[in-house]
């Protein structure tokens, strides 16, 4: 009865949503799979990587450079400024929410960064338009673009949608998605600082005694995380068109059960996780009448049936915890 | 008072004992007071210079020389402490100072949430992420009994109780198979989950909320209700923060029991390592069910009187970012330390109503306070006690020395923990 | 024993400190004991003003205070009335408890004869309950939920703006009588803005015999639409009415026109009328229709005054779709402030109001028996070339365009 064009439209979105979720997965897991903590404010990292993008991009446009300069000079311009901070602001995690609890309790770190999570939504909403109204005003002066409100709905710049086609964008965001995640599996089987990364999270004390310099392959780790996370706040940012301040909440929440349910120390099981909740979410909205109002209920259910009945996820060995 | 570099003081005769507990139990009301009846700039002074002598005063070990003291001369620093309370609602009963008791009651009411929450957060190290959600249950349970079934506020408050219950009983059960982050995380769904259900129910007035909740009343005597008394209006809040303040102190005291019970006792053992308590022969399961349930139970009659108070419940009261502030406000006021959670509970009541209109700024000052007090100072203004068994071995051996001596109780020593 | 000499000194003096604080409170801000009498002698009347000034409606809330401060102002500097009228002004943040505390705040203040408020339904109802049990009138002058006007809340609860089902069932004039679209599909958020919308114009199809193709009710933080959007393609829809704030309509019609579904009516309701709505851009938003209370500011001389007086004061927020109203909210209240002579009283005022006939930029306000206004009145909206104008005046009322789905 249901067409079959319905259905493909459906798993469609449902997979561009998913590799929404996936990509902030990923930031959860890596950071998991090295340091054993959840660094809780992956969401927000990404979503101020979107707005420190269009902040640039908007600055850029004063300049009159976007117009002249070519397109994927631009983008990578902008993406190279998104990476720059969102590394700064892993860095900053790492120094604020991580190593002064390593001694402490596992859930100290998740309570400080929900809070720093916060610190930077909140930030973004009061900051972003004094910040990028002043940037805009003495590099452009006249031509400058001014902001509305930063706690309003921003519209982020359609970079990806070569001549106005929606489906190029759709397939851009697949692919980066796709060539993040080889890169980052290579990297991390195939590279000797990778490799590294990955002993620390099976015994901090016996890399030490190894040789492996930990702290160093600490911060390597939030380095990338932060890269990561710039490149998903494009990729988000460019699939919604309109950024809100506060998105980044529900990204963090959404991307920490897909890693949840994938299995958190890894990144394949991001890759499922974030399919599966996707799949959840758009199957009921599109079957269930009036399913919208219960997708994101069925998908929280379905993360808690998971914790409770599998908690290693669905990629993930079962560790018993002996004295 | 064995530390030679902290505040050691010894008051000799009993009396000055006991006019030191006096006065320092009206300093610290004279003071709450003032916080709460200052204009803004004030009182936000005023609760900046409490922070900073609660830290002075942790520093130089003087809390500790106060609690030894309190504790000395129990009854009188209980009956004082009362006596004070009581009289806050007095002080406060014109109608012209309808708003300040307003606030103080809704710090009460926070505080008994965040003493529920404690049980988890502080004793057992399971931090919940749902305060609000249970809160809300409370809340709800009074809205549908006294509106939609139209019964009694009573019956509200039982059915409160139930539902609270229940659902720390239902919560609790997936964290006997889990822990740390996937416990955390069960409760946040729990949270969001009932937020977005709770909008999405008719019967429960969907995003409309429930408007017209009954307060309690006993007879006649309703408990929000505006009176006149020797030709003095006063303000509406006048019983139910007479009845708040006495469930609080009761809460209060059932939290101190189960401090320094085998059950707190316990409780911290799981915090420290699971796995070793169980070796110990404590039942985990019971117990962190156990935290669960009087948990819950705390948050539901916290939000049942919070229906009653405000007459009206919506889902906008209960929500994720609520149960945030209820997180900062124990982290805030020490953990595992009633006297702590109350105080952080009062302050940042406060400290919200007086920086109304830098609303703006609210959640981004929570989130610094947050990052600021678990990088600073992670066990809180009023750091918890350590349990000094040592203390309570000698006095027990004196007593057995000098089965005469009049002065200690057996009561004492439970309390000494 | 020099120790005890200094600790007895300090608790005295910390004592003394935190005493004198104590008894000096009452005189410093909260309103003294001494005021409970009212207004016998008052030289300074005051109002309460609510918003949404911080949160998500903050853009509305904040255009509102503007507007309600500059009449207090301008009656201010205007000399008519014999005291000088000062307003409180609340923040809601759109949240029952901040509301209630709020309320609170107002009706402890003797000097309070009246108050205004609510951009919010939950807020307002919530509030309603301290108003009416302090006996002091609230005239709402933006929430929009049929319920907050009721019996028994009556006199001390009045309204000035029109209810959902007022602003509803002149959209679905145009949109179902005379535009003539029959096969519908209705998107809402969960929240108590989409609910009621939901339900209002669900009422005004199933008057007509119509059913709704489909209906949707979405997360007030949602931002993917996909499966909502493959929905509406699917089920046929000629047109799409969006109950919803601008977040979810502006995304919505986003969405709907990069999957393609252009040839479609997206017809909404006030809270999406802002400029936010344009960011999506000019292409994306094309033919959105709204519907938005009172009349056209630019087509009448008070409304267009009132557009050069808000200008010229140099506000930063733009004047919203409510804006017009907490201006006649203040107008009605100085009205009714004019009716009870020197020494008005919250007892004086709640007749004073309830009885009112005030023309402001609207034309006449008065209020029926439950206290909501009788002036009703609504426009159209729709976005031609990335603009909002006036449906009237535009190329679709006169057929150089046409919308989708026709």
């Amino acid at each position: 009865m249901v067409p079959m064009g319905y259905l493909l439209d459906l798993i469609g979105s449902a997979v561009l949503l998913g590799c929404t979720y996936t990509l902030v997965a990923i930031g959860f897991s890596l950071f998991f799979g090295v340091m054993d903590v959840v660094v809780f404010c992956c969401g927000d990292i990404a979503i101020f990587g979107a707005f420190s993008i269009l902040a640039s991009y908007t600055i850029l446009n004063g300049l009159g450079v976007t117009g002249t300069w070519p397109l994927l000079l631009v983008i990578l311009l902008l993406l190279l400024i998104g990476i720059l901070f969102c590394a700064v602001l892993g860095l900053l995690t790492h120094r604020f929410s991580i190593k002064p609890f390593e001694k402490s309790s596992a859930l100290m770190p998740l309570l400080s960064t929900i809070a720093l999570g916060t610190v930077i939504r909140e930030v973004i909403g009061l900051m972003f338009m004094p910040v990028t109204n002043g940037v805009a005003d003495m590099v452009a002066g006249e031509n400058a673009v001014h902001v509305v409100s930063g706690r309003n709905p921003q519209s982020f710049p359609s970079l990806l949608s070569l001549g106005g086609s929606t489906a190029a964008r759709n397939i851009i965001i697949v692919l980066v998605t796709v060539v993040i995640l080889l890169l980052l599996f290579l990297f991390l089987n195939k590279t000797k600082t990778g490799l590294a990364m990955q002993a620390i999270s099976q015994n901090k004390e016996l890399s030490l005694m190894t040789g492996i310099n930990v702290s160093r392959s600490i911060v390597i780790t939030f380095v990338i995380g932060g890269v990561v996370l710039a490149i998903s706040g494009f990729l988000v940012g460019s699939y919604q068109t309109i950024m809100s301040f506060d998105n980044g909440s529900m990204f963090g929440i959404k991307g920490f059960s897909a890693a949840v349910v994938g299995g958190l120390r890894n990144t394949w099981g991001a890759v499922l996780g974030g399919m599966l909740l996707a799949f959840v979410e758009v199957m009921v909205s599109g079957y269930v009448p009036n399913g919208s109002a219960y997708a994101s209920i069925l998908a929280f259910v379905v993360v808690v049936i998971f914790i409770v009945f599998k908690p290693e996820g669905i990629i993930g060995e079962k560790t018993v915890e002996k004295v | 008072m064995t530390d030679k570099t902290g505040f050691s003081l010894k008051l000799k005769s009993d009396a000055s004992q006991r006019l030191a507990v006096v006065l320092i139990n009206v300093f610290i009301f004279a003071l709450a007071y003032a916080i709460l009846r200052a204009p803004a700039f004030v009182s936000l002074a005023f609760i900046l210079l409490v922070i900073v002598g609660l830290l002075a005063a942790d520093k130089y070990r003087i809390i500790a020389w106060v609690y030894d003291l309190f504790i000395r001369h129990k009854k009188l620093a209980f009956t004082v402490a009362f006596l004070c309370a009581m009289a806050m609602p007095l002080l406060f009963a014109p109608k012209s100072s309808q708003y300040i008791a307003h606030i103080a009651v809704m710090a009460c009411i926070y505080s008994m949430v965040c003493l529920g929450l404690n049980f988890q957060m502080g004793s057992a190290d399971m931090v919940n992420f749902a305060p609000a959600a249970f809160m809300g249950i409370g809340a709800y349970s009074m809205a549908v009994v006294t509106v939609n079934m139209g019964l009694s506020g009573w019956i509200g408050i039982l059915a409160a109780i139930f539902f609270s219950c229940t659902a720390g009983l239902l919560i609790g059960l997936p964290t006997l198979r889990t822990k740390g982050y996937y416990l955390s995380l069960v409760t946040m769904a729990l949270q969001l989950v009932f937020t977005q259900l709770i909008k999405n129910i008719p019967y429960f007035g969907g995003p409309n909320g429930i408007t017209g909740v009954k307060s309690l009343s006993i007879g006649d005597f309703a408990f929000y209700k505006s009176y006149t008394l020797f030709g003095i209006k006063l303000a509406p809040h006048v019983p139910l923060f007479f009845f708040c303040l006495l469930i609080l102190i009761f809460f209060i005291y059932i939290a101190m029991r189960v401090g320094v019970s085998h059950y707190g006792l316990s409780l911290n053992t799981i915090a420290q390592d699971e796995v070793a308590a169980n070796c110990l022969g404590i039942n985990c399961n019971r117990r962190k069910l156990f935290a669960f349930i009087i948990g819950s139970i705390f948050c539901g009659i916290g939000g049942a009187l919070n229906a009653g108070l405000t007459s009206f419940v919506g889902p906008s009261d209960y929500t994720f970012a609520r149960s945030l502030i209820f997180i900062c406000m124990v982290i805030l006021g020490g953990m595992d330390n009633p006297i702590g959670v109350v105080v952080g509970a009062f302050l940042l009541t406060v400290l919200t109503e007086k920086l109304r209109e830098f609303a703006d700024y609210a959640q981004l000052i929570y989130a610094l306070v947050l990052v600021t007090v678990l990088i600073v100072r992670p066990a809180g203004l009023i750091p918890k006690r350590v349990r000094n068994y040592c203390a309570l071995f000698n006095r027990k051996l004196r007593q057995l020395a000098e089965p005469a001596a009049p002065s200690v109780s057996e009561q004492t020593f439970q309390s000494e923990n | 024993m020099k120790n005890a000499k200094w600790f007895w000194a300090t608790l005295i003096v910390l004592l003394a400190v935190a005493l004198l604080f104590t008894g000096c409170g009452p005189q410093s801000g909260d309103g003294g004991e001494s005021g409970d009498g009212g207004g016998s002698t008052a030289s300074v009347v005051k109002l309460g003003f609510f918003a949404p000034i911080t949160g998500g409606d903050s853009a509305e809330g904040t255009a509102a205070r503007n507007a309600f401060l500059m009449a207090i102002a301008a009656a201010n500097a205007s000399g008519e009335y014999p005291y000088t009228i000062e307003t409180i002004v609340i923040d809601d943040q759109g949240t029952d408890s901040v509301a209630v505390a709020g309320a609170n705040q107002v009706v402890a203040d003797p000097a309070v004869v009246a108050a205004s408020g609510f951009w919010n339904s939950g807020p307002a109802a919530a509030a309603s309950a301290v108003f009416k049990e302090a006996e002091i009138p609230l005239l709402i002058w933006g929430a929009i939920r049929d319920d907050l006007t009721n019996a028994g809340n009556y006199p001390y609860i009045t309204r000035s703006a029109p209810t959902a089902s007022q602003e509803n069932s002149a959209s679905a004039a145009v949109v179902l009588d005379d535009l003539g679209y029959t096969d519908w599909f209705i998107v809402s958020d969960a929240g108590d803005y989409g609910q009621g919308n939901l339900e209002v114009f669900t009422q005004e199809l199933s008057k007509r015999g119509l059913t709704p193709l489909g209906s949707e009710v979405v997360q007030e933080d949602a931002t993917d639409f996909s499966a909502v959007v493959a929905k509406i393609k699917n089920s046929g829809a000629k047109a799409v009415y969006c109950g919803s704030t601008v977040e979810i309509a502006s995304l919505l019609k986003l969405q709907l026109y990069q999957a393609g579904v252009t040839d479609i009516l997206f017809a909404g309701i006030s809270g999406m009328k802002t400029p936010d709505f344009l960011k999506i851009g000019a292409e994306a938003a094309e033919g959105a229709l709204v519907v938005s209370p009172g009349v056209d500011l630019d087509s009448t001389d008070a409304g267009r005054a009132f557009t050069e007086a808000y200008n010229l004061a140099g506000y930063s927020e733009p004047i919203g779709a409510y804006t017009p109203y907490a201006y006649e909210a203040a107008l009605i209240l100085l009205n009714a402030l004019s009716a009870c002579g020197d020494a008005p009283t919250a007892e004086a005022m709640v007749d004073a109001i309830k009885d009112s006939e005030t023309t402001g930029i609207f034309g006449t306000t008065t209020f029926d028996e439950i206290g909501q206004t009788t002036n009703v009145a609504t426009y159209l909206n729709v976005v031609q070339d990335g603009k909002w104008i006036n449906y009237l005046n535009s190329e679709y009322a006169d057929g150089t365009r046409s919308f989708g789905g026709q």
